[in-house]
């Protein structure tokens, strides 16, 4: 395919970029699940498997990842250490060889989740300012000889980003910050303040849109974005010491582990029963869009559940018991899913219905974000 | 260096440890001679609570048999606690049977609150309200609360419609858990491999996760009650059946539950060969955690009240610390079952 002059100096500085890098020979790799996973005595690796079960690789590393961010051409991942770490490992997803280990920079700390753009030049990375704890950064950084080097940084406009990703033009960030304030070395919060945002946030690190909660309880940590520019968040509930649902504390309009954002339209509770929030335990982990199927689905690790809704009416279609139900990826007829304690599951669509079936994949210790890398 | 790697994901993909064999007889006897049996009792406990709340409220019998079916009730919900495998999300009972911590005597209040509104209390009604009002707590609190005497025929009238809308409500909740494991969760969780257990060793993981969390909240609820760990204050209204005086007696229960789960063909004996030291260690934390809880001959409020007692009630706190550690700890990887990961330590 022929192409402009404008393209044509994109991908001549993107070579020089990559150095030696090998680019990958055409289906020469089958579709595989990409996510952090720690076993029983506590060791983590960064893991790839075929559907099959059979494991591309399981690459131990020092510190416990979280999200993994796929380059999207070439056969390289970044696994993301998850809060208060300050490593993101630059693997090759053919052997999982650990081809650079990016360092966090002096003030900084991960919060475990990172995206690649488009072009797949520069890597995006939520971090913590631990100088101001809790502010919240975007740190950009650039792929040049097969290493991540730092460029630029801009704010997201709130506490305590967690997850984010790109709308559908590419041409901003929607970013769930959490709202929790933690110092640099410790997960633990510094006071009972949970100032959680959602926010689109511009390349150029100026604000689009901030929306929040009517619940100062509700920490919104997760956000998927829907090919029609519709926002999803999930929230975990963080209740203060004695102020618990059980002490009588009920979330403001009566809660929900989902909120939407329509195109041109504030952010809203996604219409759940009371009963479900109640059921999963007020903490929802992993939100996953099928835009094929216009579904949602939610993990919920407290409450051991796998559940499914249509994206437009909020009809439930799946409330699956798994427990400690974690990372969710779409697939080409519906959701994996994975389990810090369980096997992981396949729920596919059929003219019946969703269907659930268990994959021979290994059971337990799976981190609470999955990647699917198709072929 | 890439065989290493493999090697280092096989050993985290090899959750078979337990041989197949012994990991399936073991299961088969922890569900069909263990688990399902808790469930019998408590069935059969709920059903003789409100058959005695029902005879008692038609001036049948006395106060001194409902109590005591409240206490056998109480003792097989607690037995039950470690074998305690939901079968579905929506059969999580936790609240439903027991309002604990009651930090601000919520079972009182909305118990109060709930009668002074004269209107009809059911079985039904109380199972769209308050869990406070509902299960266990409420029925002792009307039962052995000093601030009413339910000899009194007035008094009797007045507590009566709630009391047997608990015990309605209770059997029926009982009942409905026993029936989905006799009609199916029992063979869900014990012929392995189906759609949910992938082998022995998943299903034995979900039965070892109950024991442990069933004696974390034992050690939560001794604990508030006597100001452990740490040497804080006691709060023994704060304490699991204090009304009645059957905070150890439910500590007991739960205690004998959790051996019933170790003992003889149980996970015992998964790990007899492989880590003989662990099995010296948690025999031996069980008999002195047993036989410390016989030797406490006063109720709870009694042993608070004097030094000794108090000292009494610390060494049996960190008994039962150890027991629950060496479930948490040592047994879980023995066995190499992850136990609360993301939904206890996620982000």
């Amino acid at each position: 395919m022929l192409c402009n002059r404008r393209q044509f100096l994109h991908w001549s500085a993107l070579a020089a970029a990559l150095g030696t890098l090998p680019l990958p020979a055409a289906g020469a790799q089958a579709p595989c699940l990409l996510s952090a996973r720690s076993d029983v005595d506590g060791r983590h690796f960064c893991v790839g498997y075929r559907l099959d079960g059979s494991a591309l690789f399981s690459t131990p590393v020092p510190q416990r990842c979280h999200d993994v961010a796929r380059h999207p051409y070439l056969p390289r991942v970044a696994f993301v250490a998850r809060r208060p770490g300050t490593q993101v490992y630059w693997i090759d997803s053919r052997d999982g060889r650990i081809a650079h280990t990016l360092d966090a920079r002096a003030g900084r700390h991960f919060y475990g989740h990172g995206l690649f753009d488009t072009a797949g030049e520069c890597l995006y990375l939520v971090e913590n300012d631990t100088r101001e704890p809790g502010r919240g950064v975007i740190g950009v950084y650039r792929l040049q000889h097969d290493r991540l080097v730092f460029e630029r940084e801009f704010a997201t406009h709130g506490i305590e980003p967690h997850q984010f990703a790109w709308l559908p033009d590419r041409s901003g960030l929607a970013i769930a910050n959490g709202g929790v304030r933690t110092e640099a070395n410790s997960r633990e919060a510094m006071d009972d303040v949970v100032a959680s945002s959602l926010t689109v946030v511009n390349l150029d690190g100026s604000l689009r849109s901030r929306d929040t909660l009517a619940d100062p309880r509700a920490s919104i940590r997760h956000v998927a974005v829907a090919d029609d520019g519709t926002l999803l968040t999930g929230q975990q509930y963080i209740f203060e010491a004695g102020n618990t649902p059980a002490d009588g504390y009920e979330p403001a309009n009566g809660g929900s582990l989902i909120a939407i954002k329509r195109p041109q339209q504030p952010l809203q509770l996604f219409p759940l029963a009371a009963a479900q929030l109640q059921g999963v335990n007020y903490y929802s982990a992993s939100i996953t869009i099928h835009n094929g199927l216009r579904w949602l689905a939610a993990s919920a690790p407290r409450g051991h559940r796998l559940q499914v809704w249509q994206l437009d009416t909020a009809d439930n279609l799946l409330d699956w018991q798994l427990p400690d139900c974690a990372g969710i990826a779409a697939v080409e007829d519906g959701f994996v899913a994975s389990s810090g304690q369980q096997a992981c599951f396949h729920a596919r669509a059929t003219a019946a219905g969703i269907v659930v079936d268990r994959l021979p994949l290994p059971a337990g210790g799976w981190d609470n974000h999955l990647v699917y890398s198709p072929a | 260096m890439r065989k290493l790697l493999l090697a280092a994901g096989f050993l985290l993909a090899s959750n078979t440890l337990v041989a197949a064999d012994s990991g399936q007889q073991v299961l088969a006897h922890l569900v069909q001679q263990v688990a399902l049996p808790a469930h019998v009792q408590w069935q059969q406990s709920s059903q003789q609570f409100y058959q005695a709340a029902e005879a008692f409220c038609a001036g049948n019998s006395d106060l001194a048999a409902v109590r005591d079916s409240w206490r056998n009730t109480q003792r097989a919900w607690n037995a039950l606690q470690p074998a305690l495998v939901p079968p579905s999300a929506a059969d999580q009972l936790g609240l439903q049977v027991q309002f604990w911590p009651d930090k601000r005597n919520l079972a009182q209040k909305q118990s109060e609150e709930l009668l002074g509104k004269n209107e009809a209390v059911t079985a039904e009604s109380l199972a769209t309200g308050s869990v406070a009002v509902r299960g266990l707590s409420a029925s002792e609190y009307i039962l052995f609360d000093q601030r009413h005497d339910l000899s009194d025929a007035r008094q009797r009238q007045r507590y009566c419609p709630l009391l047997q809308a608990n015990t309605t409500y209770q059997f029926a909740l009982a009942l409905h858990l026993l029936q989905v494991w006799q009609q199916e969760f029992a063979r869900t969780l014990s012929q392995v491999p189906n759609q949910h257990f992938a082998d022995a060793s998943s299903a034995l993981a979900e039965l070892l996760r109950a024991d442990v969390t069933a004696l974390d909240v034992m050690k939560k609820k001794l604990g508030t009650a006597i100001g452990q760990p740490g040497d804080g204050a006691p709060q023994l209204y704060q304490a699991e059946a204090w009304r009645s005086g059957f905070t150890l007696g439910s500590l007991q229960a739960g205690i004998a539950g959790s051996r019933a789960l170790w003992d003889g063909n149980g996970f015992r004996a998964l790990v007899v060969e492989k880590n003989p030291a662990l099995v010296q260690a948690m025999d031996n934390s069980f008999a002195s955690l047993q036989a410390s809880l016989k030797s406490l001959q006063q109720p709870l409020p009694a042993l608070l009240g004097n030094a000794a007692g108090q000292q009494a009630l610390k060494a049996l706190y960190v008994q039962l610390d150890v027991l629950h550690r060496l479930h948490e700890k040592e047994l879980a990887k023995t066995l190499d079952v992850q136990l609360g990961f993301n939904g206890t330590d996620g982000d």
